[in-house]
């Protein structure tokens, strides 16, 4: 019985080794024509789809990702912040089930809600009359698309934060404050040391989240695949979510995978960097 | 802090301004941040009723484009989610009995959980387009089982990770009075360790099917129904999900408000579910 269940979880954890491996060589295989291509020939072009949608869904992907981070990591700090410094005990209580409720809202509401009142706010065309669909072809890009991106991830980014900064020893602080500290003096000089090599590995688990989010972003970026002479318009997982239909020609969809690959890749390598990030600051001992 | 007869006063008075504005602007950004997402949850409630007391929920999808009548979305999207569970269940709580139980002294743990928390962050779309090509692309990669597969890849880490950190939770002294008693491991794991740690994982299960439950884009992939792409009907049933991404896309001018009933279904539904685990227990689950 002992051996049963040593066996059975020793299975199970190499079902994860297995999940990413076949992951992995699915879409090396399927992305094999793709591939060839590229090695035989240095234009992107022959590619067909790939060559006019690869360059500019990675920039837009790096813009609104980028864009996301520079607008959430303020607002997710200051609600941190407030919630562990300043809010009353009840409000601070209840923090953590608010922010997995606000966390937890589909991305697709959060496209739709870009789509009805960002992108008119921002000055495009009404969307109400006329379709929707023209609108997802003509309007929106990059910085709408990084805005919505970035109100998904304040959520879960101050979450994050709060836990770190709730668990800043308590002698530390209170060392602070008898030697006359003031609150942003503790802050400043107490708990953003103490938990800044944590949040560096939250911000880039949030950079991993927006650059493969997809459903926030196709509703409003326009989706145009142009190469960005001006704004693009385009992200690598809005192109795999606009682009992947039943009967492409063979070298489309296997642009597809090429880019799906791509994108599994960079959340890996992004993902693993900012776990190891945020345990290095969570084991005792292991914070500097 | 020096403190002369003259430099006193002011000095301090500048300190205690500067945390005041600190005190401020965190209480600022924290208001605005709820008032966004309030914002958001207005918006998406205000539309979805306003088209749900204005229509036969069973029969206004046919009218307008849906598939089928957004009661049927309803039952499609429960049926996906409840057959993703299903598969995700054993894997995940196995792969995590073994980061947290079996495998505590083996030198794959840190591997184990490493690939638990790098696939938990594979974008939901990457899933969708592995799970497409992997079960034959355009051949069989759509329909419900390609979808709740989809769905079970992102859930299936999550859950690991989760019953991982619940069980980790535990004190060492309850598996030690189990062992003490004479039980054997496995007796003492299932009887007292996982008896104890029940409304954790429960709840960081709940957590976990919320949030998969909020990805649209693996099953606008993999199971479209209703689009032209819908090659075998009786395998693909309609979803809120897609319903409320095909429902903003048709040119029917009756068609978008509909779609925000479907997000409003889909929103209340997940957020139901995450209250609910935040009454069953612990919600100190940390997620990217």
């Amino acid at each position: 019985m002992d051996r049963l269940v040593r066996v059975a979880a020793c299975a199970g954890a190499s079902a994860l080794f297995a999940l990413l491996a076949v992951m992995a060589v699915v879409l090396v295989d399927a992305a094999t024509p793709a591939l060839r291509i590229l090695r035989l020939d240095a234009s992107w072009d022959q590619a067909g789809t790939l060559g006019s949608a690869v360059l500019p869904s990675l920039v837009g992907t790096a813009f609104s990702a980028g864009l996301a981070l520079v607008v959430a990591v303020p607002l997710a700090l200051g609600v941190a912040l407030f919630v562990t410094e300043f809010a009353p005990e009840a409000a601070s209580r209840r923090a953590a089930i608010v922010l997995e409720v606000m966390g937890a809202i589909p991305t697709l509401v959060f496209g739709m809600w870009g789509l009805v009142v960002l992108l008119p706010w921002l000055g495009s065309t009404t969307v109400e009359a006329g379709g929707v669909g023209a609108l997802v072809t003509a309007g929106g890009g990059v910085v709408p698309a990084g805005l919505v991106l970035a109100a998904m991830l304040v959520p879960s980014l101050s979450n994050n934060a709060r836990k770190m900064i709730a668990a800043v020893p308590t002698s530390l602080r209170e060392a602070a404050i008898a030697v006359g500290a003031t609150r942003w003096e503790v802050v400043r000089h107490v708990v953003l040391p103490h938990v800044r090599s944590g949040l560096a590995g939250a911000v880039i688990l949030g950079l991993g989240r927006s650059v493969g989010e997809a459903m926030a972003v196709v509703l409003i970026i326009g989706n145009r695949p142009f190469v960005p002479s001006s704004v693009p318009s385009t992200t690598m997982a809005t192109e795999l979510l606009t682009g992947l239909r039943p009967n492409l020609p063979e070298l489309h969809a296997s642009s597809l995978a090429l880019l799906a690959l791509c994108l599994l890749i960079i959340t890996v390598v992004v993902r693993g960097v900012g776990r190891r990030l945020v345990r290095l600051s969570s084991t005792p001992g292991g914070a500097a | 802090m020096r403190q002369t007869a003259n430099g006193f006063g002011a000095r301090t008075r500048l300190r205690g301004a500067v945390s005041t504005a600190f005190r401020l602007s965190t209480t600022l950004v924290a208001v605005a941040v709820g008032a966004l997402f309030l914002w958001v949850l207005v918006t998406v409630g205000w539309r979805g009723v306003l088209a749900l007391s204005s229509s036969d929920l069973a029969a206004a999808g046919v009218v307008h484009g849906a598939a089928s009548g957004l009661a049927d979305a309803v039952i499609g999207s429960v049926i996906v989610v409840a057959l993703a569970f299903t598969v995700a269940v054993p894997v995940g709580l196995v792969a995590g009995v073994f980061i947290a139980e079996v495998g505590r002294n083996s030198r794959w743990l840190g591997a184990v959980r490493f690939m638990a928390d790098v696939l938990s962050g594979v974008p939901a779309v990457v899933a969708g387009v592995f799970v497409y090509f992997a079960l034959g692309g355009s051949a069989g990669g759509q329909g419900l089982l390609p979808g709740a597969l989809a769905l079970a890849v992102l859930m299936m880490p999550m859950l690991a990770c989760t019953t991982s950190r619940t069980l980790e939770r535990l004190s060492p002294s309850l598996r030690e009075a189990g062992w003490a008693l004479g039980a054997p491991p496995w007796r003492s794991l299932i009887q007292v360790s996982m008896r104890a740690a029940a409304p954790g994982i429960l709840s960081a299960g709940l957590l976990a099917v919320a949030r998969v439950a909020g990805q649209v884009a693996p099953l606008l992939l993999v199971m479209p129904a209703g689009t032209e792409a819908a090659a075998s009907p009786g395998a693909m049933m309609p979803t809120l999900h897609v319903e409320a991404y095909r429902l903003l896309m048709t040119s029917d001018p009756q068609a978008p408000s509909l779609a925000w009933t479907a997000a409003l279904l889909l929103t209340a539904a997940i957020t139901v579910v995450v209250w609910l685990a935040g009454r069953l227990g612990h919600l100190d689950g940390e997620e990217g």
